[in-house]
């Protein structure tokens, strides 16, 4: 019986130690989704789709400054043509 | 660039991608990451996607060895070096004892170990212990794998040298740990 | 016969080894015994404590969970290296005169037996440590599901940040993305939650989860070969023996079915391989079409890989 007592007591402390200390990289914060919109820095313009996400296309502010290839969801058709 | 698997996608080659990933293992804020670079979250993370992918494509594992080889040479990125996480003087001290005294790497390998089997998470306790970010170790270690390496060929006596040293040291920290919980369960029983 | 010519003294002088061994294998099984009943009950006290935890461990990574285990394992690790440590001094290191043949004689039998004993409760930490990880399971359906539902709730929630028009989240995206405004075309920035960026990685999991059987089908074969061939070697044995021809013919008949049927399953071998890929690259597809392609690159490099 009072083996089984130290069993238990050394797994309540293990147990109180593995989930109260602090994880690497911090706490697990789950983040909802949003939706936000780049608006030019020097012009103050919106992001058009026919503009291309690379630049704006009225002060060819550099928003990106990679040249855009064929990914999942962008295409390299987003280039922006301005420049 | 011959094999297309190495292409840069929208822009970011491997070597951009390891050294992000090092930069975000290291704890810098990926806002700055991606300025520095000159991109947006939605770009990196295809990128990241896709890079991933060409590991998983490529049966001779250049992708993934040359990752690797990039990932510790993250300092070296010429977007990216004036990115430091914030470490204290202590934490940097360490970390350059960490590249040059393998014993000092070898003992912080076997106490990160001995720190799992006792339920921390080791690469916090060497964050908390020695300043030294997962990031950084890793990158270190990647460097001391290469030395390994090479002595598989000539010099297998330095490698069982290291491996008692890592297991001696290991030792030490597990009965540090256990003194700290209390002993171990079979602690009682002796022969 | 060895024994016949030895005088008294020498028979004595054994004796007294082989008494001094038989006390040291008493204590060393009495050793192994206590720690065999610490092994199990420690394993069988945090099973319950490890279950609960995977299954209330908040966080995402259930890192909680992953420590406890760890060092639940370590304790388990801990018991073997006292009865490797002991076994080493006590039984491998055990002192005797080597160069008196009858006595390294009797020394291996004492070894033997110890080590014999050290291998079952070798064979029992394994199962405990087994059992301890088997306490880990992840429902990806139910991970899934939720990216499912948060989905439906979110599609239609979102409006343009320019314009304020409503903006159609068309499909569950799992990298940020640029979603264009129907009324005013602007590119609106998409950043998916935390779960719905998970998608690829669930994905994986769980159309292994949903395909296993088939790969359990695949992984089965060497079992089945093996019970053929020993089946097999049965029938052959006992032809050695064996002079009624009829039998003879019968029982070569058999051998000969038996060939065919051993060929036959190892020659499925490869297209079971290539019917659970394909099956589990299908439901991968269907959980993140956006990757279909790339997956198929993954598939064909697989598929490559086994043929080598």
């Amino acid at each position: 019986m009072s083996e089984n007592k130290k069993t238990l007591s050394l797994l309540e402390r293990m147990k109180q130690k593995a989930v109260g200390q602090k994880s690497y990289g911090g706490e697990y914060i789950e983040e909802p989704a949003k939706v936000n919109a780049r608006t030019c820095p020097n012009c103050g313009a919106g992001r058009a789709e026919q503009d291309g996400l690379t630049h704006c296309a009225y002060c060819s502010f550099e928003f990106l400054s990679v040249k855009l290839t064929d990914g999942i969801n962008i295409k390299k058709e987003d280039n922006s043509q301005t420049i | 660039m011959s094999n297309p698997l190495l292409e840069p996608i929208h822009g970011i080659s491997l070597y951009d991608y390891a050294a992000v990933s090092a930069k975000m293992a290291s704890g810098i804020d990926p806002k700055s990451i991606y300025k520095a670079l000159g991109i947006e979250p939605a770009v990196f993370e295809e990128a990241s996607a896709l890079w991933v992918t060409r590991m998983q494509e490529d049966s001779t594992f250049e992708v993934t060895i040359l990752f690797g080889q990039y990932f510790s040479e993250a300092d070296k990125h010429p977007k990216l070096n004036g990115l430091q996480a914030e470490v204290s003087e202590e934490g940097k001290a360490n970390l350059e004892k960490l590249k040059t005294d393998r014993y000092f790497y070898e003992e912080l390998c076997g106490a990160r170990q001995a720190a799992y089997e006792y339920g921390l998470d080791g690469a916090q306790w060497i964050q908390d212990n020695f300043g030294i970010s997962l990031g950084d170790f890793q990158a270190v270690a990647m460097k001391w794998s290469e030395v390994q390496a090479q002595d598989i060929h000539n010099n297998t006596e330095n490698i069982h040298h290291f491996v008692d040293y890592q297991q001696k040291k290991q030792a030490e920290y597990a009965a540090k740990f256990a003194s700290e919980q209390g002993g171990n369960v079979a602690d009682d029983v002796e022969f | 016969m060895s024994g016949f010519f030895k005088n008294g003294s020498e028979d004595s002088r054994i004796i007294v080894v082989r008494k001094e061994m038989n006390e040291t294998k008493e204590r060393f099984f009495t050793f192994i015994e206590k720690l065999e009943d610490k092994l199990r009950e420690f394993t069988a006290a945090s099973i319950p404590e490890l279950t609960e935890l995977n299954n209330t461990d908040p966080d995402q990574f259930k890192r909680g969970y992953h420590r406890m285990k760890a060092a639940v394992l370590g304790q388990l690790d801990s018991i073997q290296k006292k009865a490797l440590d002991v076994k080493e001094e006590k039984i491998a290191g055990y002192a005797f005169s080597s160069d008196d043949h009858e006595v390294s004689k009797v020394y291996l039998e004492f070894r033997n037996e110890c080590y014999d004993r050290y291998f079952q409760f070798d064979e029992l930490y394994a199962r405990c440590r087994q059992e301890v990880e088997d306490t880990y399971a992840e429902d990806f359906e139910l991970q899934y599901q939720k990216i499912l539902d948060e989905h439906e709730s979110i599609k239609d929630k979102f409006r343009c940040k320019q314009c304020g028009s409503p903006i159609t989240i068309d499909r569950i995206y799992f990298t940020t993305t640029y979603i264009t405004c129907p009324a005013c075309q602007t590119r609106n920035t998409f950043e998916p939650s935390t779960q719905a960026k998970m998608l690829e990685h669930i994905g994986r999991s769980l159309a292994e989860q949903r395909t296993r059987h088939l790969l359990k089908e695949h992984d089965e074969i060497p079992e089945k070969t093996q019970a053929l061939y020993l089946q097999r070697h049965h029938l052959e044995l006992s032809l050695i023996q064996e002079n009624d021809k009829k039998i003879i013919e019968q029982k070569t008949a058999e051998i000969h079915a038996l060939e065919k049927q051993h060929q036959e399953l190892e020659s499925t071998r490869p297209a079971l391989y290539q019917k659970y890929l394909r099956a589990m690259f299908d439901e991968w597809n269907k959980i993140n079409p956006a990757l279909a392609d790339e997956h198929e690159k993954f598939y064909i490099r697989l598929l490559n890989d086994y043929a080598k």
